[in-house]
């Protein structure tokens, strides 16, 4: 695997970057790089986290020093090819595109010169990347929305989107696991409760899963849940 | 087992130990406490394991009874006077245990920065995410102390009626605070780089558990202060379009989208939780093995204090209280009071 740079934060961290461009060739490189470094055990490793383009390897620099632990990733990464480690998780996620629940549908298709039921047809055709897992505790970064689907972020953010709010920007696609403010288009609603801290896993997803949507009715939000989907 | 009973919560009290584990790949930041240090030191002092939980206190600080015997202690933030049910009145110093009676209340002045209060044998709160750590925004661990909040302990340690202190006097960091360049070195100019080990920057009112920005003066970027977000930890020195920089704290979020110019090193970021507004502060560059060397001597510095414990027994001077809960005298107490004069070291 080629690694474009290491850089560090202090004696608290390593990142990794592996690509520079944000999209799904660059999400299997960071998977199979966090699950690679992951299955070191290595004592001194606390975390190893994933993002767009890179991953971050927290450490205990009384127990490895920097260097050595740089020597180790280099090692560990180098015959690691991408794909290594299979896809992620499939999981089957309920929305509701119902317009109740669609503040921005409209606004979106008048954007992108399209219907609303194109729009639809688009979020719900796509297999997502989850590209990391931030901003919000539990809140899944999803890529990427098909071409002729991005749309930027909404000039002037909401003071407060729904726990639940399904939303598009940028050729990406989020789920707000709490109700906070957000820039976002929102065009539907799932009804699964994305972070519960009483859980033993708190999130339901991690960085490296894949999201497929399915459309739920208004009338089935109550019964609706995430499913893995196994092939 | 002993309890704290909260008769007023302060305006910002919340448990903390190492912080979280395993969890900003959740989106959960570390958390924790601001000053690992002063954890360390407490806990050492009271017996505890040396990462066990403490209540960190801003603003103000709680008001506690003890239900039995209790062993508290606060870091150089705080200090406090108690008041026995008789109504005698002694002082809680910092940096040295107290033990607390049945029925003593005791009260903090308001902390200087941030304070810590540690509580031997620790705090009965179930662990998530391997951790008693709090984050109140996620539902995360506990909310902030409230008054009616018991809070029991979870193991015992040894009573110390006199109480323990250091052999050595806890140091007062000065100077410059020390950071190691990048992750985005490279995202700005050298001039940036200049200004960020030549400036006094103000410590602004913008300034909580999350982050620190610095006022006077701005750092230029090269190319924008846009990047492809990516893993962040407490120390950070992020700058946003604006060029006014960030230090990022203990409740950091796990991953963001603007440079970071430096990080400061682990052996300095406890130095953040002692800063007050309108406080200056100044950056000196040191190589990532410095910061190594940095904290292997921060942590050898930490035990030896720990390891010269002495008692906080005045010399020569009489303390009334402990005389009355030694051994020599304990049968004439158990006649009235059942509880007073057990657990006694001597």
């Amino acid at each position: 695997m080629n690694i474009l740079s290491i850089t560090s934060l202090a004696d608290s961290a390593i990142t990794v970057v592996l690509d520079n461009v944000i999209g799904a060739a660059a999400a299997g490189s960071v998977r199979a790089a966090k699950a690679a470094v992951e299955a070191l055990d290595h004592s001194a490793i606390d975390e190893v986290t994933a993002s767009y383009v890179s991953i971050t390897v927290y450490y205990d620099a009384m127990l490895l020093s920097q260097s050595d632990l740089i020597d180790l990733v280099r090692e560990t990464l180098a015959p690691i090819t991408i794909g290594a480690g299979g896809a992620g998780r499939l999981l089957s996620v309920p929305c509701c595109y119902d317009p109740i629940y669609g503040a921005d549908q409209i606004d979106i298709a008048e954007t992108l010169g399209c219907s609303v039921d194109d729009v639809i047809d688009a979020h719900l055709n796509t297999t997502f990347d989850v590209y990391a897992v931030g901003f919000l505790p539990g809140l899944p970064f999803l890529g990427d929305m098909p071409a002729g689907f991005s749309i930027p972020r909404r000039a002037t953010p909401r003071v407060k989107v729904p726990a639940g709010a399904v939303a598009i920007a940028n050729g990406q696609s989020v789920i707000y696991p709490w109700e906070s403010p957000g820039g976002w288009h929102i065009i539907g609603h799932c009804p699964v409760t994305l972070f519960d801290p009483t859980r033993t896993d708190p999130a339901v997803f991690c960085a490296g899963d894949r999201v497929k949507f399915v459309s739920i009715s208004a009338e089935n939000l109550a019964s609706a849940h995430i499913q893995e989907v196994t092939s | 087992m002993s309890a704290l009973f909260v008769i007023e919560g302060g305006a910002r009290s919340l448990v903390q130990d190492t912080g979280f584990k395993g969890s900003r790949g959740l989106g959960v930041p570390k958390s924790g406490v601001m000053d690992r240090d002063a954890l360390a030191l407490l806990n050492g002092l009271l017996g505890n394991p040396l990462d066990c939980e403490a209540i960190e206190v801003a603003l103000t600080a709680p008001v506690l009874r003890a239900t039995g015997q209790v062993m508290i202690a606060c870091n150089g933030a705080l200090s406090g006077t108690i008041t026995t049910p008789d109504g005698e009145v002694r002082d809680v110093k910092p940096w040295q245990s107290t033990c607390l009676f049945d029925g003593d209340v005791v009260r903090f002045t308001p902390p200087v920065g941030v304070g810590l209060i540690g509580v031997g044998g620790g705090i009965d709160r179930p662990k998530v995410l391997n951790s008693r750590s709090s984050y109140p925004r996620a539902g995360l661990g506990g909310v902030a102390l409230a008054a009616g909040d018991e809070i029991a302990t979870r193991f015992d340690v040894a009573i110390h009626v006199d109480g323990r202190k250091f052999a050595d006097d806890i140091p007062t960091p000065t100077g410059p605070i020390r950071v190691v360049r990048g992750p985005q070195d490279g995202a700005f100019s050298e001039a940036a780089f200049s200004t960020l080990f030549n400036t006094n920057f103000d410590v602004t009112p913008e300034f909580d558990r999350m982050g620190l920005r610095l006022g006077g003066a701005v750092l230029e970027h090269e190319n924008g202060a846009d990047m492809i977000s990516d893993g962040i930890t407490a120390g950070a020195i992020q700058v946003p379009g604006s060029g006014a920089p960030i230090v990022l704290l203990a409740d950091a979020q796990t991953m963001g989208g603007y440079t970071k110019i430096a990080t400061v090193i682990q052996a300095d970021l406890p130095r953040f939780a002692h800063l007050r507004v309108g406080d200056q502060i100044t950056f000196e560059e040191v190589s990532v093995s410095e910061a190594e060397t940095a904290l292997r001597e921060n942590r050898a510095h930490l035990n030896a204090l720990i390891e010269g414990l002495v008692s906080a027994k005045p010399i020569g001077a009489i303390d009334v209280r402990a005389l009355y809960s030694t051994n020599l005298i304990s049968g004439m107490i158990d006649m009235t009071d059942p509880n007073t004069g057990e657990n006694d070291e001597n």
